[in-house]
């Protein structure tokens, strides 16, 4: 009975082509787009060399030092200002067409910065420029100093060149460095790709509500004489969830194979672990489905919108539609997480990812997997001594 | 008067939907919103950081100090920092080792710890960071003191430079309008395609059209009793989103782009309606317009600059997008918020892409009529 059931369960999910299109190619479209239009976003936000007009006139050559600190942080290796010399009227037409983000430029002997707007890069500019005039200020102060004190040593002859030089060459040859403690680089849109992967797992609800109001006799025919059939109603309804569950299986590892190889997502290196929080995840959409199945006593359509609704809303919490959601929510409002499914597919996969297998990715797996046994409870008590006394 | 109302009540049923659509709309919309105050002289940006210090030296403080004046330093618990340094709530982690002061005045090597996410913000702290240490490497060698450090390391850093702003614009209130009307790209789509689609679908059920065929009614007026029933419809789907855009971001509607945008916004609620007729002649049954009408409008949007901005999508999307009728009005968008001044030689590329969604429009329509008059004669 269950081998029968199971076969024609799975005949009957596989030859819906809604369901097929939602369950199985939706996912995979979404994975593309998102691939499509997230690809970008990493190296757009990394930084690279901001471009600047330099207004290269009388007034900028006479300020030597400044010249000379602004051509040797464009030439190293890790330059922060990729530099364009231009006059002018030059330099202001290709900071209003955006081939610049600035142009520096001396006036009265002072550097003068000029942008179109505030941002990060402009205020990058200005710091860069700052910094170029504090050396400016250090290497005039030390050049004093130096001067004095030669000057107390033996008044005369001072090589003015020569103290000068020697001075801006030692303070421009300072460096600093930061300590680094960055371990590895994390792609911030990750998220979206794990909130897919909790949408899909929870998408598999769909298959078991398909199959649920197959077995229902107040929703269709087939219902009704699956109903007085007298076949043991959990040999039914586990063939029914078993076929389910291949379907979903197949849909996860379309969607895996997707990410894996066409988007090249980074899930970490625990395959097994991404695996099993993937089943948890597709038992928990599984056992919603039904659950939604047995509460909601409307028609077929009804029953639909509500537990697509319930998925929705779960995947923009857990930030599908905003990747900064997920983490709002957590912080202001926690306790609509610890009841989301959604949210805790896709936080136990970015504890994988972010934090490597620790105590938060089994925290979401025992979450996940008490969920789904709430939800079985909840339909098996739906559906235990359900009579209709007509239909 | 008979198929408008039909028309009327098909929709009612839908109400749900449309309701749905506008409501994801507002909520995206209203985060996106907050322009904050009118913009036009240079404010320098701070990013926010957190920072931890292990050492209480007069040093120290004065880095603390520095930090505190160039960024915004966010106060977390150990166990959040992460999370907020992935999410970007915070753009860096910075660490003062024990005894820096100690070290730094000892000549013994010593750094500040940061750690960063990927980003022109994380860029700007290591840079101020590097800038201080440089100053205070130039300084601990002709200094006898940490007090004297301190002294000569914040006179140094006092250095400021004068920026100045060549647009005019308020690009704040600008970017917040374009990005509300390239985010309606995707309600409006939405909305009018696919209630469009579902309403003319109902009416072209084999038994409803046989019965219309029969009717007294000219075929004619029935079709552009029907057209018309859908562009009211779509206008007031418009005039909606419109409206809202007044509400939402006032700044950039009362500018002189204001009406640029609600006329761009008025032709893509053209090219809406011609596409969802274009859809209704094809699609049948409520399945597959739901799961079609879904995939055209999610894959224009995401492949047109809608929900992640134009300049971080790929050379390769952005060249095939511009077959999609989205790219040239979130295009249009684009360049309203950008320009300078609005003159003839400026709104001419402006024309140039309401001329292209026009054409769109012709297209989906003529394609549409085509196909509606096909179907008429195998009915």
């Amino acid at each position: 009975m269950f081998l029968h059931n199971y076969r024609y369960s799975l005949v009957v999910l596989l030859r819906n082509k809604g369901l097929v299109f939602w369950t199985l190619a939706f996912p995979v479209i979404m994975a593309l787009l998102f691939h499509m239009s997230f690809a970008g976003i990493d190296d757009a936000e990394r930084f690279s060399a901001i471009e600047v007009a330099v207004v290269d006139d009388d007034a900028y050559q006479n300020q030597v030092i400044f010249a000379r600190a602004m051509e040797e942080l464009s030439k190293s290796e890790d330059a922060v200002l990729h530099l364009h010399y231009a006059d002018s009227t030059e330099a202001e037409e290709l900071l209003n067409n955006g081939e610049v983000t600035a142009v520096i430029s001396i006036q009265k002997r002072e550097p003068v910065v000029r942008v179109l707007s505030s941002g990060i890069q402009e205020t990058i500019v200005q710091s860069v420029v700052e910094e170029i005039r504090c050396d400016s200020e250090v290497i005039s102060d030390l050049a004093k100093e130096e001067i004095l004190a030669e000057i107390g040593e033996d008044g005369t002859d001072l090589d003015f060149e020569r103290i000068f030089t020697d001075i801006s060459k030692a303070v421009l040859s300072v460096k600093s460095k930061v300590n680094n403690l960055n371990q590895k680089e994390y792609s911030f849109v990750m998220i979206e790709y794990e909130s897919l992967i909790a949408m899909t797992c929870l998408y598999s609800g769909l298959l078991s509500m398909t199959l649920m109001n197959m077995h229902q006799a107040n929703l269709s025919a087939v219902g009704k004489r699956s109903t007085v059939a007298p076949a043991r109603r959990g040999a039914v309804l586990a063939g029914a969830m078993c076929a389910a569950l291949t379907v979903q299986l197949i849909t996860l590892m379309m969607l895996y194979a997707v990410l894996l190889l066409i988007v090249k997502a980074d899930f970490g290196n625990d395959i097994g672990k991404i695996l099993l929080l993937s089943l948890s995840g597709s038992l928990a959409g599984l056992t919603l489905g039904a659950a939604v199945s047995v509460l909601v006593r409307t028609g077929e359509n009804a029953k639909m919108t509500v537990l697509l609704s319930i998925v929705m809303s779960g995947c923009f919490c857990s930030g599908m539609m905003g990747i900064v959601m997920k983490n709002i929510i957590d912080k202001h409002l926690p306790f609509i997480n610890w009841i989301n499914p959604a949210a805790m597919i896709t936080d136990g996969l970015y504890a994988l990812y972010y934090y490597g297998a620790v105590d938060r990715y089994w925290f979401d797996l025992a979450s996940i997997l008490l969920f789904s046994v709430v939800m079985t409870a909840v339909s098996i008590g739906g559906l235990r001594r359900r009579q209709y006394d007509s239909m | 008067m008979i198929v408008c109302k039909a028309f009327l009540k098909v929709i009612r049923k839908n109400i749900g939907m449309i309701i749905i659509y506008t409501v994801i709309f507002l909520v995206f919309s209203v985060a996106n919103s907050r322009t904050g105050e009118t913009q036009t002289t240079f404010v320098s940006e701070k990013p926010s950081v957190c920072l931890v210090t292990e050492d209480d030296s007069l040093l120290s403080d004065c880095l603390c100090r520095y930090i505190g004046e160039h960024m915004e330093i966010v106060d977390l618990p150990e166990q959040d920092r992460a999370d907020a340094l992935f999410y970007k709530e915070i753009c860096s982690i910075i660490r003062i080792p024990k005894h820096y002061g100690r070290n730094v005045c000892s000549g013994e090597q010593t750094a500040v710890g940061i750690q960063t996410s990927v980003d022109y913000k994380a860029e700007f702290v290591k840079l101020m960071l590097e800038r201080f240490g440089r100053v205070q490497n130039i300084y601990v060698k002709t200094t006898d003191s940490e007090q004297e450090l301190v002294n000569a390391i914040e006179s140094a850093l006092e250095s400021s430079v004068k920026v100045e702003v060549a647009s005019a614009l308020d690009e704040k209130a600008l970017t917040a309008a374009s990005d509300f009307y390239n985010f309606a790209a995707y309600s409006m789509m939405a909305c009018i395609v696919f209630i469009i689609c579902l309403v003319l679908s109902s009416f072209n059920e084999i038994m409803i059209r046989k019965r219309t065929l029969v009717s007294s009614m000219p075929y004619g007026k029935y079709s552009t009793l029907l057209m018309l029933s859908s562009c009211l419809y779509a206008m007031a789907v418009w005039a909606v989103l419109v409206l809202l855009s007044f509400c939402i971001v006032p700044d950039g509607m009362k500018t002189d782009r204001g009406i640029w945008y609600v006329m761009n916004g008025c032709l893509y609620m053209l090219v809406s309606l011609t596409l969802a007729y274009l859809l209704s002649t094809v699609l049948k049954g409520k399945n597959a317009i739901t799961g079609i009408v879904n995939v055209i409008t999610l894959g224009c949007s995401f492949l047109c600059g809608v929900f992640v901005p134009a300049d971080y999508l790929p050379d390769s999307v952005m060249a095939v997008a511009r077959v999609l009728p989205t790219y040239w009005y979130v295009q249009t968008n684009e360049l309203l918020k950008t320009t300078e001044t609005l003159d003839k030689t400026t709104v001419l590329p402006i024309l140039i892409h309401f001329a292209v969604l026009s054409g769109f429009c012709v297209l989906f329509y003529a394609a549409g009529m085509m196909i509606s008059r096909h179907n008429r004669r195998i009915a």
